[in-house]
């Protein structure tokens, strides 16, 4: 329900900029008018009734004002018929364009002056904001006003203004001219709404089959998302639980076991434990890669960071390591997501502190440049090959020597590191040394 | 002695109650329930000292633990007592389920994520114990 009335919206957040764009080219259209009169008066001599059409003229600049405050509070309206009073106001303009036109055309030689193609825009746009019905209806009008305003000058009930200076010897009061004329005008008219609604039926379709599309499409990742939700929660459900009853066992609360039966639990706990941050990771990956819910937030990455160190803290105390922070700037602050920037950052540590062996050093720095933040991860660990390098972010890619010295991982870390740094528009990179350490450095756009 | 205070532990995992019987039980009287209906009975007569509830996904479309967690809030007698969140699925991942609006009324006294050690549950449900719970909305756990 809320995607349909947000469809709508669009709709007439769409109607209202065209008509926008109709009221700015009635301005152009007034002040071409005049300069064109006024051009015709004196430079050409085409001996017009310059006042009707200045008059005409300002009737126009009149009611385009008129036209523009209304479209101006009906961009602001929420009502509820808002869109049948766009659709009504586009309508009615497009109608009185079409009597001053022809009221123009009336003062200007009516059928003599090639203005009259003019009447073609409007058909155009007739069939742009209209319905196909209403196209019709508007170019019958303009036939049917430009008929009778020809009739009425050929059998001279109203004055025919006759267009001196283009047409020498007066032509108009010949009948095969003006059925001519009339007949040709009337049908490019109507081959013009029928040529224009046929694009703009194929158009309105096509946007139809998208928005049906994406509806599937949505439905589907909702129920993509959903699967591995419930997946991912059957699977630590059974495994949390595993593992919580082996803890019990090896806790020693059902009673004394002996030493091989604890060492034997400790392995199927510890292989629990390694499973239930496997499904974590990729349960991670995949939300992270379905990027809903990403909230972006005004957030200090030396406040993430703190967090980021206090989780990992422990880890990197067991091994001995040496955790140097460099947080350059007060807050660091930049627009993300605050639980993938945490994400980010106690992985690229995690990662640090596992591929580091004892008494090693692992630098974590944040500093503020002009447009992004920039991070880095710095450590005396194993270092990664250089063909290992292109790869280290694939999904469940583990380097050959990473493996050898810890088999522990699920090679999927980085791959989310990699996915929240590509969600905020960021760049990492990493440079490293087989045997000396390696260093990720990543930029993230300070605006998100 | 802490003997006295009773938990209700509402979880459709069979395996998962014992282990927690077994770390809790020697401190605390532990009474269980397997749906939300059931807990909610137990917790009307009952009136445990403190409330463990699984967010329990049987349908995805109907997390039990959490409706009961909502409605046990919105409940003016029952909302004394302190509710312990254990959840198999990271907190965050409940987005997936769960609209903006739903989450603000979603307000415990303490949330856990499994697994956990049972020196953490055993720790979080004596200061939840002591202290009497304090809401939370699940953001700022």
């Amino acid at each position: 329900m809320k995607y349909i009335v947000e469809e709508s919206i669009q709709r007439e957040e769409e109607l209202i900029r065209r008509l926008r764009w109709f009221i700015n080219l009635r301005w152009v259209t007034v002040v071409s008018v005049l300069i064109i009169t006024v051009s015709a008066e004196y430079l050409f001599d085409l001996s017009i009734p310059a006042f009707y059409v200045h008059i005409g003229n300002i009737f126009l600049l009149f009611y385009n004002c008129v036209f523009y405050f209304y479209n101006k509070k009906l961009s602001i309206d929420v009502g509820r018929n808002r869109f049948r009073k766009i659709n009504m106001l586009a309508n009615f303009q497009i109608t009185l364009d079409i009597v001053m036109l022809s009221y123009f055309m009336h003062f200007t030689g009516s059928i003599e002056n090639p203005f009259v193609f003019y009447f073609i825009f409007h058909m155009v746009f007739a069939s742009i904001l209209l319905s196909n019905r209403a196209a019709y209806v508007q170019a019958s009008f303009a036939v049917c006003l430009l008929g009778g305003l020809i009739s009425g000058e050929y059998f001279r009930i109203i004055p025919h203004y006759h267009l001196g200076a283009f047409f020498k010897e007066e032509s108009f009061f010949n009948p095969l001219y003006v059925m001519g004329e009339f007949a040709v005008f009337a049908s490019v008219l109507y081959i013009t709404v029928y040529m224009a609604t046929s694009i703009i039926n194929r158009l309105r379709l096509m946007d139809k089959q998208l928005e049906v599309a994406n509806t599937h499409l949505k439905e589907q990742d909702r129920l993509k998302s959903q699967y591995v939700l419930t997946v991912s929660h059957e699977l630590q459900s059974s495994l949390s639980t595993v593992q919580i009853c082996l803890k019990v066992i090896l806790e020693g609360m059902t009673g004394i076991i002996s030493a091989k039966t604890r060492e034997m639990a400790a392995r199927a706990e510890l292989r629990c434990v390694q499973i239930i941050n496997f499904v974590k990771d990729l349960l991670s990956l995949s939300r992270i890669r379905a990027g809903r819910e990403m909230q972006k937030n005004n957030i200090s990455m030396s406040e993430v960071a703190k967090r980021a160190i206090e989780q990992t803290k422990q880890k990197i105390k067991e091994k001995n390591i040496n955790l140097i922070e460099k947080i350059y700037g007060k807050g660091l602050n930049v627009i993300a997501n605050e639980d993938s920037m945490e994400q980010l950052l106690v992985n690229l540590l995690t990662n640090a502190c596992k591929y580091t062996p004892y008494n090693g050093k692992i630098e974590i720095s944040l500093m503020d440049t002009e447009e992004s933040l920039v991070g880095q991860v710095e450590d005396t660990g194993i270092g990664i090959s250089h063909n290992d390098i292109p790869r280290i972010f694939d999904d469940f890619y583990r380097a050959e020597n990473a493996v050898v010295f810890e088999k522990d991982g699920t090679g999927l870390g980085l791959t989310i590191v990699k996915q929240i740094i590509e969600n905020h528009n960021g760049k990492i990179w990493v440079e490293s040394q087989i045997g000396k350490g390696t260093r990720f450095i990543f930029a993230l756009p300070k605006t998100g | 002695m802490m003997g006295h205070k009773r938990l209700l532990i509402i979880e459709n995992d069979i395996d998962m109650v014992e282990a927690m019987r077994v770390v809790l039980g020697k401190d605390y009287f532990i009474d269980n329930a397997f749906s939300a209906d059931e807990g909610l009975q137990k917790l009307e007569i009952e009136k445990p000292d403190l409330v463990i509830i699984s967010v329990m996904f049987g349908s995805l479309k109907k997390p039990d633990g959490i409706r009961l967690a909502v409605k046990l809030k919105q409940d003016r007698l029952l909302s004394q007592i302190p509710v312990l969140m254990v959840t198999a699925v990271d907190v965050s991942a409940l987005d997936f389920v769960f609209s903006a609006s739903d989450r603000t009324e979603l307000r415990v006294d303490g949330f856990l994520n499994k697994p956990f050690q049972p020196a953490e549950i055993r720790t979080l449900v004596e200061k939840l114990l002591s202290t009497g719970g304090r809401e939370t909305n699940w953001r700022q756990e």
